[in-house]
């Protein structure tokens, strides 16, 4: 399973300078936007890595790893771990990307900042978990449609109703969240993971090449 | 004394298209080089896909190494070497990058025999697989499927869309791989002539059927091809044909045991067979 | 060693490389106990199947021309020449008969065919 991890990391190592215009963007909207920054930073986690299904299926190597020895289980574990390694990496460079940016206008939010990386993972892992195993089962091709609409309307509802979301719910709620709903949004994504890993693992394995 | 390497019953693998591949028995010997024949769309890359698991079948026992591949496929997959047509490693990838998945795939695989057939093979190690032209490419892949020591080597189609100088480079690690008598070499193919010589047994797959399942000397020394004018077919006994075809001026005939054939049709040349020859004549061909 | 095969002759591949072996043996360029290369090494050099190089070599053992050491190799047999000569001169023998049963059938006299022989092998080895 590690190689086929490499493998996605290597991928997206080599595949940077595609991603350079989203770079540019990404750029331009967080000088702007402060509170863009953490969903940004999730849609281009995911962006890059929903890349490594392109050329994986580009090169039939989803088929090609069903004849390595244990491809079938790697494959799809291996997406789904680097998967959640790339959930902790957004999280560390958006932690660190707020509190640089914090440091520079010197206002910390850092209780808003969590919990809202907290609700865009959340949303993200959703998102994900119901998504792949239509991935594995038709590809990317077919489900790169459905992922754009997604995630536009997910960064579109997020941008537009988080605002109104935290003013409607009191400001005591959000420390009581983050000792007890944590818990209960952690144990929802590693439920709707698991589910899905196992979904994925058999639609994967009827599929035709 | 050879044992079989591969042995399969009853393999039923049907689309919901018309295609069907439908095996009753084969058995293949280890120690060979075994070229599988077949026109595109004869079902070649789906029985290879089959006998590796890679797509569900209706039906069928596979063993590979006296192995069931449906119980114990990581096993087996260990020790064969792949090289399938139109699937390999993302285009993005470079050579440097499968040595380093692939330590962690194969258990056997041999980084220093890697970088040998890198550099035998004149390859760039920190160049993207997309910028390869189609002959690197393709010992790339064949250098891939060489270096965990595999048993058995698997190629789908490895020669085709190659020019004649890189296929004979193809050719010639086949023959060097070979010369471990434990060694077995499964290859597809529709350019016969790459296997003309050096492959030691021919299956010649039509429609998802196996045609023909002979070694190549029976089958190069036995059959030949009978030629006589339009006027004297007749006088070519009907249990001798196995399947003809009919020109402007002449009638080509597949028949058998050659030699006994130029004794008994004096007046007829019958000439030895090729094995693209005789592909076209037993699909293409009538039969009586 | 030298085999020659050709592809476009009618005459079996296996057979091509069995009778250069014998006319080595028989020509002396392979001696009494050389080793031949292996079937496998065979195959590669004359890029032929490694089955065909397999048969040559059982049939020229049965023929007694090879002996294969498992494990060592094969060795052309520690054999007199005279006895590939008797082996050929019976089977001349058989030639001579089938001539004699021709001339039988067609009353062709025993002159006839002797002159016939001398004209044919006079002219073609004489000069």
């Amino acid at each position: 399973m590690w190689g086929f991890i490499k493998k996605d990391i290597l991928i997206i190592k080599n595949s940077m300078k595609s991603f350079f215009l989203f770079f540019l963007f990404f750029l331009f909207i967080v000088l702007k936007d402060e509170n863009a920054l953490i969903s940004l930073t999730s849609f281009m986690g995911t962006m890059m890595f929903m890349s490594t299904f392109s050329y994986d299926e580009y090169s039939n190597w989803n088929a090609y790893a069903l004849a390595l020895p244990n491809g079938n289980r790697s494959f799809v574990k291996s997406k789904y771990v680097a998967n959640l390694l790339l959930l902790a990496i957004v999280v560390v460079i958006s932690t660190g990307l707020s509190l640089g940016y914090a440091a520079i206008k010197g206002t910390f939010h850092l209780q808003e900042t969590f919990s809202l990386m907290l609700i865009c993972i959340f949303a993200l892992t959703l998102l994900q978990a119901f998504l792949y195993p239509f991935i594995f089962r038709f590809g990317i091709e077919k489900g790169r449609i459905a992922i754009f609409i997604l995630v536009f309307a997910l960064i579109g509802l997020s941008s537009i109703f988080v605002d109104k979301v935290k003013s409607l719910i009191p400001i005591g709620v959000f420390t009581w969240c983050s000792h007890y709903w944590v818990i209960i949004v952690i144990v929802i994504m590693i439920l709707a993971l698991y589910v899905s890993y196992r979904i994925s693992e058999y639609v994967y394995r009827k599929r035709e090449f | 004394m050879m044992n079989k390497i591969i042995e399969i019953e009853k393999l039923v693998k049907r689309y919901d298209s018309k295609f069907e591949l439908n095996i009753e028995s084969l058995g293949i010997e280890g120690g060979m080089i075994i070229g599988l024949i077949g026109e595109n769309g004869a079902g070649k890359t789906t029985f290879l896909k089959s006998l590796l698991n890679i797509i569900p079948v209706n039906h069928g026992d596979i063993k590979i190494f006296g192995k069931d591949i449906k119980l114990e496929g990581n096993f087996i997959k260990e020790e064969i070497g792949l090289v399938l047509d139109n699937m390999f490693f993302p285009e993005v990838l470079t050579p440097k990058d499968i040595d380093l998945v692939m330590r962690d795939v194969y258990k056997n695989w041999d980084s220093n025999i890697y970088d040998q057939y890198l550099s035998n093979f004149q390859l760039p190690k920190s160049k993207m697989i997309k910028n390869f032209s189609k002959g690197m490419r393709k010992k790339l892949e064949i250098a891939t499927a060489l270096s965990h020591h595999p048993k058995l080597l698997i190629l789908d189609e490895a020669t085709s869309g190659l020019d004649p100088v890189v296929r004979g480079e193809v050719l010639d690690i086949f023959l060097d791989f070979i010369q471990d008598e434990n060694h077995t070499i499964l290859f597809s193919t529709h350019i016969t002539s790459d296997l003309e010589h050096i492959a030691d047994y021919i299956v010649f797959l039509d429609k998802g059927k196996i045609l023909l399942n002979q070694s190549r000397d029976e089958i190069m020394d036995g059959y030949g091809i009978l030629k006589c004018d339009t006027d004297s077919f007749q006088e070519i006994a009907k249990e001798d044909i196995i399947c003809y075809r009919k020109n402007s001026y002449d009638y080509e005939i597949l028949v058998k045991d050659r030699d006994r054939m130029k004794k008994k049709y004096k007046k007829f040349v019958v000439d030895r067979v090729t094995i693209e020859k005789m592909m076209v004549l037993m699909i293409k061909g009538d039969r009586i | 060693m030298r085999i020659v095969i050709s592809n476009s002759s009618n005459i079996p591949i296996y057979e091509q490389v069995q009778q250069s072996i014998i006319n080595q043996i028989i020509s002396g360029e392979l001696q009494e106990n050389d080793i031949l290369p292996s079937i496998r090494s065979l195959a590669k050099d004359l890029r032929i199947s490694v089955m065909t190089i397999k048969k040559a070599y059982d049939e020229l053992e049965d023929a007694g021309y090879i002996i294969t050491v498992h494990g060592k190799g094969s060795f052309v047999s520690p054999r007199n020449l005279e006895f590939i000569k008797e082996q050929k001169l019976k089977e001349m023998e058989e030639y001579i008969e089938k001539i004699i049963e021709i001339s039988n059938q067609y009353q062709i006299s025993k002159k006839e065919v002797l002159d016939l022989f001398e004209l044919i092998y006079g002219s073609e080895y004489d000069e």
